[in-house]
């Protein structure tokens, strides 16, 4: 017999060993394959299992051999196996496999934890039909040790039960028996040997590894009370030494902890890096030398532990002399300039590094000098060549390298999109010299797009430092981004009113037909639609569709859109019994919109043209007096030509510190009146409003500015005006259309149809609006004004910039009017008013606001002046 | 409850096989998937194993989930590589991602892995049946690459038109050329060089005096090496109006230059004249 291969345990069969050439391998062919020592298994399925079959040749000593045995030790399902040679007869070998078998896992159970707990447990202890042995089973008990050790749980008991399956043989079922116990907090983090830097600001560096929450003075004061006796109380109350700020801070940051939403958990893995925090912050600070001498977890009580941290803390050193070496491109000034680093300056490891390689911040350190310019391979290593006391000498050592042009640029990870989607985003192009910048740019603008998972953009470069090329595959992975809006909310007179919208960013028109595209509608050409229905029952109603192609003719980001709505709004009579519920008259508008919006790089590239053509219908039953009109039930129709002209370059849409956008637009209808000779002074409203002639030109502007250089604080200044015209005298200003003015100014709210909501805080909803008093009398006016004009000035702070809830509060000063009539047009007269509101942008909600104004003018109509006026906003308010 | 679901909790693994073989049959593939998974790890091993495997195999492919399909076929091949249905789970392995491999505009990964899945078939059995089909596959799919990069050119054709001109320009110029390095034998390459004179053309017009020359001439040997390679092409005649263009163009040019030169050398002159007059003077 001659063994083979090797066992993993020892054999106690006798063997003779035969010598074999390792040397000099020679070829056989099997004769023979057999197995012994299987009580369930089947010889014929483990032969297989091998991959070796009679016929074969087959060196020995060889590949074959040890490729079997490997095969058969994955499966998992032996206990022993060795490959025996009985027998040689010429070319001729005769193989028996040597198996043990053991006892195999047919079934595991978990107890103590829940289904969640135990789904994932499943994934990571994997060892149904695997064979018992106590690796298998301490490597699972790990496993779910440490899982439960990443969630916070220290003290987990695992305790394993094997028993007997019955309904199979040879086989094991296994139980593990699970105690989580309680989830183990931390105390207290104590730091000695820290000097120069205090306790507070090292626990803030560490950012997992929290102290538990707690507002225990009550508690405190009561162990004092209770504790003291008479003389300590005394002089505890009657203190005559002050108590120092010092005091005061250490008193506080031990008694109070709100570190209600960071959660305390103790896990090892965090703890290692928030101790690097530590040292790194300890670096920042010129402490080059600092380390942690010696730190130790311990027990407090059942559930908390304490953690003490042994810092030295080492000297504070300066930078001395910063030289430059290897630069031949740019002078060593250019380059000190550019480090913004002097002599004399805290040793910073941290702002060096940034300001010598990549400076997330400015995005302009030194090597986005070279970077930016096609040298790649640009380095830049800092050596301390000298350390005199506490000064430090830098020898900066440069390689600059060939200046490298961009070969070829492409994606991958785009499951669902299509390319040219992508692609025409990047800013970075081949032909191109590299740069860093360009890279930058196109990573925001692929984040933006939204369809990747911002966090996992990464541009993989492959440089040729021959040929001084490179190639550029940006690597992506697609997440959904629909949007599906479901809200009900209070809508002023109407009551409840409910919201189901629907937005796809990712549509495909082309991909309709293809049903294999279908995701869950056909995705990847990056067109936008959306569906909403808006509605409270009879009321009021509506319904829209829109469909936006962002680069229509693939040439240019000109956004092609078409739009459809439709809303109606009901008179109900709720009050009389005998026809409840019964409509008394409404109004509907049914409109179809053809828009295109451009891009223009002209005046600069802040600029925006949008045109669009709409066609609205108009039909009105026993409604048209609200309106003014003479005829309560009849229809009207419209045809008009929008242009918009804006000009927008503010740094952050939720919160701008800083830019202006400004936008004109302008509605145009055809001057029917003119064309129809049929029309003049004695023709009746249904005639003279037919087709509706009108033209309304609006203004807005807004600017922004950071005060005294805060990043929090913010001034803001608004300017809105809107102005509706006739064509001649033959048939004067529409009374569709019109500006309606006050409140929230939420169309939401309002529900004026056919009409301009503007707000105006301080006031009730549409109070300021001429033809108001008369609106629903015999002889009713024209509702709503020609001409409005409005100014804004705000004082912002932003609370918190987290993006998930963006929080800010404003105290703003404002003034409006809205004039029925050019004659009565007086831009010096205006209702003003002034107030505190508050505002929160969550992604899932958009943007709330509460706002409480004051009017300090009375409005039409109103004996008394306005006063306290509270306002609920949803969403972004433009005027 | 129905005998499904009274069969999914059973404990009897015998039950549990010969149910999932019984759904198997029937069409039930979903079904037979459950009960498999159950009983896979316990008859790993026996001779029931190899083709409750296969089957495994066999019934994600049959409800399309072709990913999950090319993984088993590729586990069952390596497993029972000197199986009878060896051969066949190859091919199905390769087969399944060739069906689950995207269209050219999108990421092409799982095309790679299908192509070389299906190299990796017709080296291992060259003999096969199936060897016409998985030919077939792999010309589909090597198809699709030369799409995409098509369709990389034409955006960037079409973008030269766009917002930022000269750089789409230049970028056609490097990436007509890496189409035909990529694809030498391509049908669009005559397309694609009659359009490389034209971009060539288009940027050297547009671009920086001290440029100009040098890419005039370059959009020149782009038309010459469009005569040598297609004589008689459809396109000839337009490539022809480019070049006359382009010649016109430098020819122009190279005239200012001139021009510009001899002023430059005129007012250096008399500045250097002047400069002695004034030290003569002195």
């Amino acid at each position: 017999q001659i063994r083979l291969g090797q066992s993993r345990y020892a054999s106690s069969k006798p063997i003779d060993i035969l010598e074999l050439n390792y040397a000099k391998p020679q070829k056989f062919r099997i004769a023979e394959i057999k197995a012994m020592g299987l009580t369930t298994l089947d010889e014929i399925a483990i032969i297989s299992l091998s991959g070796l079959k009679v016929d074969d040749r087959i060196d020995v000593p060889g590949d074959a051999i040890s490729n079997a045995l490997k095969k058969l030790w994955r499966q998992g399902i032996i206990g022993d196996v060795k490959i025996l040679v009985t027998k040689i007869e010429g070319e001729d070998i005769y193989l028996l496999l040597d198996l043990t078998e053991r006892p195999r896992f047919s079934q595991v159970e978990f107890n103590g934890i829940n289904k969640t707990q135990e789904g994932e447990l499943r994934d990571k202890v994997n060892i149904r039909g695997r064979v018992v042995r106590d690796d298998v089973l301490n490597t699972a008990k790990r496993n779910i040790e440490k899982y439960y050790l990443d969630k916070g749980y220290l003290n987990t008991d695992v305790k394993i039960y094997q028993d007997r399956d019955t309904t199979l043989p040879n086989s094991v079922k296994l139980r593990f028996d699970i105690d989580i116990n309680s989830k183990v907090q931390i105390n207290e983090v104590k730091f000695y040997g820290n000097e120069e830097i205090s306790d507070r600001a090292l626990k803030g560096k560490m950012k997992k590894t929290k102290e538990h929450a707690r507002v225990a003075i009550f508690r405190d004061l009561h162990t004092r009370i209770t504790d003291a006796d008479a003389e300590s109380v005394k002089n505890s109350i009657f203190r005559t030494d002050s108590a120092s700020k010092e005091d005061a801070k250490s008193y506080i940051s031990k008694n109070f902890k709100l570190n209600f939403f960071s959660g305390s958990k103790y896990i090892p893995k965090e703890y290692r890096n928030d101790k690097d925090n530590v040292i790194n912050f300890y670096n920042s600070r010129g402490f080059r030398d600092a380390k942690i001498l010696n730190d130790s977890v311990y027990k407090f009580s059942e559930d908390k532990i304490n953690v003490d941290i042994d810092v030295q803390e080492g000297r504070k050193y300066f930078y001395r002399n910063i030289t430059f070496t290897g630069n031949y491109i740019h002078k060593s000034d250019v380059l000190l300039a550019k480090l913004g680093i002097e002599k004399g300056d805290v040793y910073d490891k941290e702002t060096l590094d940034k300001r010598l390689n990549y400076d997330p911040q400015k995005g302009d350190d030194v090597s986005s000098l070279y970077q930016d310019n096609g040298y790649l391979f640009f380095s830049i290593d800092p050596v301390e060549v000298n350390v005199v006391g506490d000064s430090i000498d830098l020898e900066m050592r440069i390689f600059e390298g060939p200046q490298v042009t961009v070969n070829s640029v492409s994606i991958k990870g785009n499951d669902r999109t299509s390319d040219h989607v992508v692609m025409r985003e990047i800013r970075i192009l081949p032909g191109q010299k590299f740069n860093r910048s360009a890279l930058v740019r196109t990573i925001r603008e692929l984040s933006t797009l939204g369809y990747f998972d911002p966090e996992k953009i990464n541009p993989d470069l492959r440089p040729n430092f021959e040929a001084a090329t490179v190639d550029i595959t940006f690597e992506l992975e697609e997440r959904p981004n629909d949007q599906i809006e479901l809200s009900g909310g209070w809508g002023g007179f109407y009551g409840f009113v409910g919201t189901v919208g629907l937005v796809f960013n990712n549509f495909s028109v082309k991909n309709i037909g293809d049903f294999s595209k279908w995701d869950p509608l056909p995705v990847g050409d990056g067109q936008k639609l959306s569906l909403r229905v808006q509605a409270n029952g009879q009321t009021f109603q509506n319904y829209s569709l829109s469909l936006t192609e962002p680069w229509f003719g693939g040439k240019k980001p000109n956004a092609l859109s078409f739009s459809f709505n439709h809303s109606i709004q009901r008179q109900v009579d709720f009050f009389n019994q005998a026809n409840f519920g019964n409509s008394l008259g409404f109004f509907k508008i049914t409109g179809v919109t053809l828009g295109l919006a451009k891009r223009v790089t002209w005046p600069d590239d802040y600029f925006s043209i949008s045109n669009s053509l709409q066609f609205q219908n108009y039909e009105f039953d026993q409604f048209g007096t609200s309106f003014g009109l003479s005829y309560p039930t009849g229809n009207s129709k419209s045809i008009t030509f929008n242009t918009t002209v804006a000009r927008n370059n503010v740094d952050n849409t939720i919160y701008p510190r800083l830019g202006s956008n400004i936008m004109l637009s302008m509605a145009l209808t055809p001057p029917y009146s003119s064309m129809n000779a049929n029309i003049n002074d004695e023709s009746t409203d249904q005639q003279k409003y037919n087709w509706l002639e009108y033209h309304k030109w609006m203004f807005d502007a807004s600017f922004y500015t950071p005060l005294l250089g805060s990043t929090k604080w913010v001034a803001s200044a608004r300017a809105h005006m809107g102005f509706l015209g006739s064509y001649g005298n033959k048939i004067g200003i529409i009374p569709l259309e019109r500006f309606v003015m006050g409140g929230d100014g939420m169309t939401f709210n309002n529900f004026a149809l056919g009409q301009e909501i503007i707000g105006l805080r301080g006031y009730e909803n549409q109070v300021i609006t001429p033809g108001r008093e008369t609106r629903g009398t015999e002889n009713p006016e024209p509702y709503g004004g020609v001409v409005y004009n409005k100014f804004v000035t705000e004082l912002r702070f932003l609370v918190s910039p987290n993006p998930s809830a963006t929080i800010f509060l404003l105290a703003f000063a404002e003034a409006g009017n809205n004039w029925g009539s050019y004659k009565d047009y007086n831009p010096y007269d205006l209702k003003k008013s002034a107030g505190l509101g508050a505002r929160i942008f969550m992604p899932a909600f958009g943007l709330l606001g509460v706002d409480w104004g004051y009017g300090f003018d009375t409005a039409p109509g109103v004996r008394e002046r306005s006063g306290a006026q509270f306002h609920f906003t949803i969403g972004q308010q433009f005027r | 409850c129905g005998p499904f679901t009274k069969l999914e909790k059973s404990t009897n693994w015998e039950e549990l096989y010969n149910g999932a073989n019984k759904y198997y049959q029937e069409g039930e593939y979903n079904k037979a998937i459950i009960l498999y998974e159950k009983v896979l790890p316990v008859i790993k091993g026996s001779e029931k194993a190899e083709l409750a495997e296969y089957n495994y195999a066999n019934a994600h492919f049959k409800i399309k989930r072709y990913i999950e399909s090319a993984g088993y076929f590729n586990t069952f091949f390596r497993t029972y590589n000197r199986s009878p249905l060896a051969e066949e789970a190859l091919f199905m392995h390769a087969y399944s991602l060739y069906l689950d491999a995207p269209d050219f505009n999108l990421d092409q990964q799982s095309s790679q892995e299908a192509v070389a899945a299906i190299q990796q078939f017709v080296t291992r059995f060259p003999e096969s049946a199936s060897y016409e089909r998985a030919m077939e596959m792999l010309i589909d799919l090597e198809g699709r690459f030369e799409d995409k990069a098509y369709s990389e050119a034409q955006m960037y054709y079409r973008l030269k038109d766009g917002l930022f001109p000269g750089d789409f320009y230049r970028a056609c110029i490097v990436n007509f050329q890496n189409f035909t390095k990529d694809y030498p034998e391509s049908k669009r390459n005559e397309e694609l060089s009659y359009k490389l004179v034209e971009v060539g053309f288009g940027y050297a017009r547009n671009s920086a005096f001290d440029k100009k020359e040098e890419r005039l001439k370059e959009a020149i040997s782009f038309a010459n090496t469009f005569y040598r390679k297609y004589p008689s092409s459809p396109y000839l005649s337009k490539v022809k109006a480019f070049e006359a263009d382009t010649r016109g163009e430098l020819e122009s040019h190279l005239k200012l230059k001139k021009e510009y030169a001899e002023k430059t050398a005129e007012a250096e002159a008399k500045a250097l004249s002047e400069a002695k007059i004034g030290e003569n003077n002195n």
